[in-house]
């Protein structure tokens, strides 16, 4: 795929800093009594910055659970849950909200796009509400959406996508305020495998350039590409496999070269 | 801040229809609360217009019999009753200076015939001279009758155009004879058109010298009926009401001030009462479209929080992305106030534009303050009525947002 080079993400020296994610017995329960769901039963999880981790298992086995948690999006039932060395449970909703905006990318499973906001507008949303002033904000946007391989269509409305397309958008969402850690929920859920071969090749280049990746997926060819893969089965982690060291190039990159 | 105004735009702009059937609640009101405060006010200023075209600030009325009395008779008495004495006494300027002119009347009921023609007036009045120029009478065509007439008990009469019309249709009135009764009236004059006030159709009226309305028509009198008096000025109307009491008081050796045989009305005073009541017109009125307003209001409200709920993905798409709870309000907030504020200046322009019309004879008056008033409240309840939607917004948790089907 064609990508332009994206800019850097504001990153260290790997080993010198702690884990991008830290967590500790992760424990979610949804509901009570009879209908208690216990979607997580005490997860820990450590993630080094440039790691690529592709989370699997079958449905309904707690992975978007776990990434909402991650993402910051939900607070677990019990469990500590640090980002970048920040203890998140301790944060009001604004300061999550800010951390959201500053540290993470969410690509979320159907994308979640605005419904009545163009291409381009999406893109420059998490970017107004980072405060960077107006005018930078639509040439970011207009290059992250080149980055990504949609260099045109970008006036148009989701619906007026194709789903590569909203796809596209979705990543560059995620993307534009180049965040340090990047989470994708089954990113290439309903593609054709050339939408899903472009956004593989993108995911591989962000992580060379040193951006943590975690995406879940359930697809064995997107999973082959990250260098560690997580298997959870009934909200527990049955299974941790590396398959490319954390400091090196991602699979897809380290073959070719 | 202003991204949040950009937003709200946006969102309002995805969604015309419903944001102009709230904006439609809001303007029904405004315009309601302009139009209604107008025709309140426009009331107001006709009945004032009334009270001008009865002579002004400076008239003064005297009435024999006390209306504050629950109609007992006098303590003194005699039948309460106002005399030429009393009438001499008023003029004399030694007693009461701040009066300028003093014209006892005669009300007369009695069908003036011509020819073949008959009426009878709303209003047949004998006088004195002075009672045109106190009550503001002018002829327009002929000659007003004047003292000599009156001393001389001459039968004549000066007449308004509703009753040339019907006596004499399509010719002057002016040297004609007209009839009431037996007797026969000249008539030398013709009033200036008044048109129609409060007090019924002005120019269907008769005056003639209270002389010869008493030799012919009522008979002798023990009483007038009023008498009719003006001030210097219409600030020394409360000294000459005053000195007209007091040298009344006199006149009918009345044992206290606190119990009269007569009343004395100024027109002021009369104004102020009138006003008074139009004034809770008014206010009336304008409850009414307050209630409007609120409703619109409450429609507001309700609209945003469909919009709330219906957008709830977005909300928590937003917050996924960066939204602030601030963020959040202000948008929705900009929604609701934006809605009404435009609903405001388009219910403005629509209850000015109503006001044009002349309403039974009167034309509203838009007052700049109801105007004011009107977009500050819609505005206000675009605040009030938002504040809850925009909260729920504002407060909502994004995975719960997200969610959301
Ligand atoms: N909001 C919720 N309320 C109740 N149960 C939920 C909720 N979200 C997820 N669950 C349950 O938790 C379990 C894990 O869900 P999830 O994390 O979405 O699984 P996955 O993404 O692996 O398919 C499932 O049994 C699901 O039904
Ligand atoms: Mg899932």
């Amino acid at each position: 795929m064609t990508t332009a080079p994206l800019p850097d993400p504001d990153v260290g020296l790997p080993h010198a800093e702690p884990p991008v994610v830290l967590a500790r017995d992760l424990v979610m329960t949804y509901g009570e009594g009879d209908a208690t769901v216990h979607a997580l039963r005490g997860v820990s999880l450590s993630v080094d910055r440039g790691d690529y981790v592709a989370i699997m298992g079958s449905s309904g086995s707690g992975k978007s659970t776990l990434l909402n948690i991650i993402g910051c999006l939900d607070a677990p039932t019990s469990g500590t849950y640090e980002l970048d060395g920040v203890d998140v449970g301790d944060l009001s909703d604004n300061d999550l909200t800010d951390l959201r905006n500053d540290k993470l990318g969410f690509v979320f499973q159907g994308f979640n796009l605005l419904r009545r906001t163009s291409a381009v507008r999406q893109v420059e949303l998490p970017l107004a509400y980072a405060g960077v002033p107006r005018r930078e904000r639509r040439p970011r946007a207009l290059a992250m959406l080149e980055a990504v391989g949609l260099g045109e269509r970008i006036d148009h409305l989701p619906t007026q996508l194709s789903g590569g397309q909203q796809q596209r958008v979705a990543v560059a969402r995620a993307l534009v305020t180049e965040p340090a850690l990047l989470l994708a929920d089954e990113p290439t859920g309903n593609l054709d495998s050339r939408s899903t071969d472009d956004l593989l090749g993108l995911f591989a280049q962000l992580n060379s350039d040193g951006r943590t990746i975690i995406v879940i997926t359930h697809e064995d060819a997107v999973a082959a590409e990250a260098k560690r893969v997580l298997v959870l089965t009934d909200g527990e982690i049955v299974e941790d496999r590396r398959q490319a060291p954390v400091d090196g190039p991602p699979p897809r990159l380290g073959a070719v070269a | 801040m202003l991204e949040n105004l950009r937003i709200a735009f946006a969102g309002l702009a995805a969604n015309k229809l419903r944001s102009a059937l709230t904006m439609l609640g809001i303007l029904i009101g405004v315009a309601g609360v302009v139009l209604l405060l107008a025709v309140g006010s426009g009331a107001q200023v006709f009945i004032e217009e009334q009270f001008e075209d009865l002579g002004g600030a400076n008239v003064i009325q005297v009435f024999p019999g006390n209306f504050s009395d629950t109609g007992q008779e006098s303590t003194t008495g005699r039948e309460p009753a106002l005399t030429e004495a009393d009438v001499a006494a008023l003029s004399d300027p030694s007693r009461a200076p701040a009066v300028d002119l003093v014209a006892p009347t005669q009300f007369a009921q009695s069908t003036a015939v011509a020819g073949g023609n008959s009426h009878t007036p709303q209003q047949f009045i004998g006088a004195t001279a002075p009672y045109a120029e106190i009550t503001d009478l002018a002829v327009a065509r002929g000659t007003m009758f004047t003292d000599d007439d009156v001393s001389g008990r001459r039968r004549v009469a000066v007449i308004g155009t509703t009753v040339e019309d019907a006596l004499f249709p399509g010719e002057s009135a002016v040297g004609q004879d007209i009839r009431f009764g037996r007797a026969t009236f000249e008539v030398i004059g013709v009033l200036t058109r008044k048109g129609s006030g409060l007090a019924g159709d002005l120019d269907d009226q008769v005056i003639a010298p209270i002389t010869a309305v008493e030799d012919t028509v009522t008979g002798p009198q023990t009483s007038y009926s009023t008498i009719f008096a003006a001030s210097r000025s219409a600030a020394e109307t409360p000294a000459a009401v005053q000195q007209m009491t007091d040298v009344l008081i006199e006149e009918h050796r009345l044992p206290s001030p606190d119990e009269l045989d007569f009343t004395v009305f100024d027109s002021a005073e009369a104004l102020a009462q009138v006003g008074q009541v139009s004034g809770v017109l008014t206010a009336l009125l304008g409850a009414i479209a307050s209630i409007s307003l609120l409703i619109g209001g409450i429609g507001v409200m309700n609209i945003m929080l469909v919009t709330v709920t219906e957008r709830t993905r977005e909300i928590g798409i937003r917050k996924a992305l960066g939204a602030r709870r601030s963020d959040l309000r202000n948008q929705f907030l900009f929604e609701a106030v934006v809605v009404t504020a435009v609903g405001g200046l388009l219910g403005i322009a629509l209850g000015v534009l109503g006001s044009l019309i002349n309403v039974g004879g009167f034309s509203p008056v838009v007052q700049p303050w109801s105007v004011a008033l009107a977009f500050g409240v819609s505005v206000v309840i675009g605040l009030f009525f938002g504040v809850y939607p925009a909260n729920r917004a504002a407060k909502m948790r994004p995975i719960e947002a997200l969610r959301y089907e």
